[in-house]
């Protein structure tokens, strides 16, 4: 990962979050995104100059784990340069200028997705905002759009690599014509 | 003006000491110093305010009143007084400003200084300056800002902790200043308990809704959780089989966090 591609103030969305976890597991060995979140997450503990926000509702989501399988009562550790971020009032105020009821719909539009599970995914945007997060970190295309509108950048973990074309000592194989 | 005393200041078009009523400057001036005396009997642990004021100043020109604390016996140390003095003038300043809820027993003094600024005439401005800050007893007669109270669990430094009553100061890197809070002596008294540590700190506070990004004033700390020094990677890897790893076996989290939803 590159550093220097990080903000000051990140957010993971829960399903970054969970693979930063789970990159172990047989289900995730041979995963790309989860290794791009594991590393990411990772070097992100590697600096102290980036916070890293995780949403209470992630960790609800975390805890209540896939149907049938909920989480054992455990605390999530309090640590350095890890903010869990609260719902609270000022998010809900922030909130009701762009999560709008139309709004909501509109993201909800041409999917599958539930507009009731769309407006949670708002809850995790809005939490990012309220909490002045530089980006999201997502891989999901719902939040990718509540993202943009609550003007909130929103990046997959494979953003923070470095770019290939800055390695030393490599050319780019298609040079631009002259 | 004295940085470490009282001054109460009446100007305005006209206010001298011959055209102003004594009785209502000198009531006024009376129920400030029973407010700041009210204040240091219910901070002091004897039940006592543990000073008394004396009047060091008295201008001509414009009604100026100076005022400066002394010991109120004389077994008891000049410096434990003005302590106590100064704890109260900033405890006062906070009272009136509206940072904090009025303790029932101070609402009586506190209303009684209210009222005497009411009785001042319309164009007279009374200013009481409190240690390094001034307060305008003029505008105490409007009612006291709604604050805002909210439930929130922050990220805060903690710089002090403790006194008879007991409270934290916290700083939060939201804001610019930082604020005091009410907060059990058994969470102070616990072993774990450290000042200058981080943690993460759970309460109901009062925010000021007049002022940008609706800072905290005040409130009152149910749990404070320390920040480990620790390995954060090996922290939640711990964690998360503690909880027992409950996302183990799905392939596609994604899928799984949209397919099952919020309920």
């Amino acid at each position: 990962m590159d550093p220097t591609k990080f903000p000051p103030r990140l957010l993971l969305d829960t399903g970054v979050f969970i693979r930063a976890l789970e990159y172990d597991s047989d289900a995730h060995k041979n995963d790309p995104r989860t290794k791009d979140c594991r590393d990411l997450w990772i070097a992100l503990s590697q600096t102290v100059k980036t916070e890293v926000l995780v949403a209470a509702v992630t960790v609800l989501e975390y805890m209540r784990g896939p149907s049938g399988k909920a989480a054992r009562p455990v605390a999530p550790p309090v640590v350095p340069g890890v903010i869990y971020a609260s719902f609270h009032y000022r998010v809900a105020i922030e909130m009701a200028d762009w999560a709008t009821t139309d709004a909501i719909r509109e993201v909800r539009d041409g999917t599958s997705t539930p507009r009731r599970i769309v407006a949670y995914d708002a809850l995790i945007v809005g939490t990012a905002r309220a909490y002045n997060a530089d980006c999201i970190v997502a891989y999901d295309q719902d939040m990718k759009k509540l993202a943009a509108k609550a003007g909130i950048d929103c990046r997959e973990p494979s953003h923070f690599r470095p770019d290939p074309t800055l390695f030393r000592g490599t050319k780019p194989m298609f040079p631009p014509k002259t | 003006m004295a940085d470490d005393g009282i001054d109460l200041d009446l100007t305005g078009e006209n206010v001298r000491p011959e055209t102003l009523d004594a009785r209502v400057s000198l009531g006024l001036a009376v129920a400030l110093l029973e407010a700041v005396i009210a204040v240091g009997t219910y901070e002091d642990t004897s039940g006592e305010a543990p000073f008394f004021l004396t009047m060091t100043e008295m201008k001509a020109a414009s009604v100026h009143l100076a005022f400066m604390p002394a010991p109120a016996r004389e077994s008891l140390a000049g410096t434990h007084a003005f302590a106590a003095f100064q704890h109260a003038a900033k405890r006062l300043s906070v009272y009136l400003r509206g940072f904090e809820r009025v303790p029932k027993e101070l609402v009586r003094p506190l209303d009684r200084l209210r009222q005497a600024a009411r009785t001042m005439p319309a164009n007279v401005n009374a200013n009481a300056r409190l240690l390094d800050e001034t307060v305008s007893l003029s505008e105490l007669v409007t009612p006291e800002i709604q604050l805002i109270t909210s439930a929130e669990t922050l990220r805060a430094l903690i710089i002090r902790a403790g006194g008879s009553r007991a409270t934290v100061q916290l700083r939060v890197s939201e804001q610019r200043t930082s604020f005091t809070a009410n907060i059990s002596k058994e969470l102070v008294a616990s072993d774990d308990f450290h000042v200058y540590r981080e943690a993460e700190v759970t309460g109901i506070f009062l925010r000021d809704p007049r002022a940008i990004g609706s800072p905290i004033v005040s409130g009152e700390v149910t749990d404070v959780r320390f920040i480990e020094k620790v390995d954060r990677v090996a922290a939640f890897d711990k964690w998360n089989e503690a909880a027992g790893r409950p996302w183990k076996g799905v392939t596609d989290i994604e899928a799984e966090l949209r397919r099952r939803g919020p309920h």
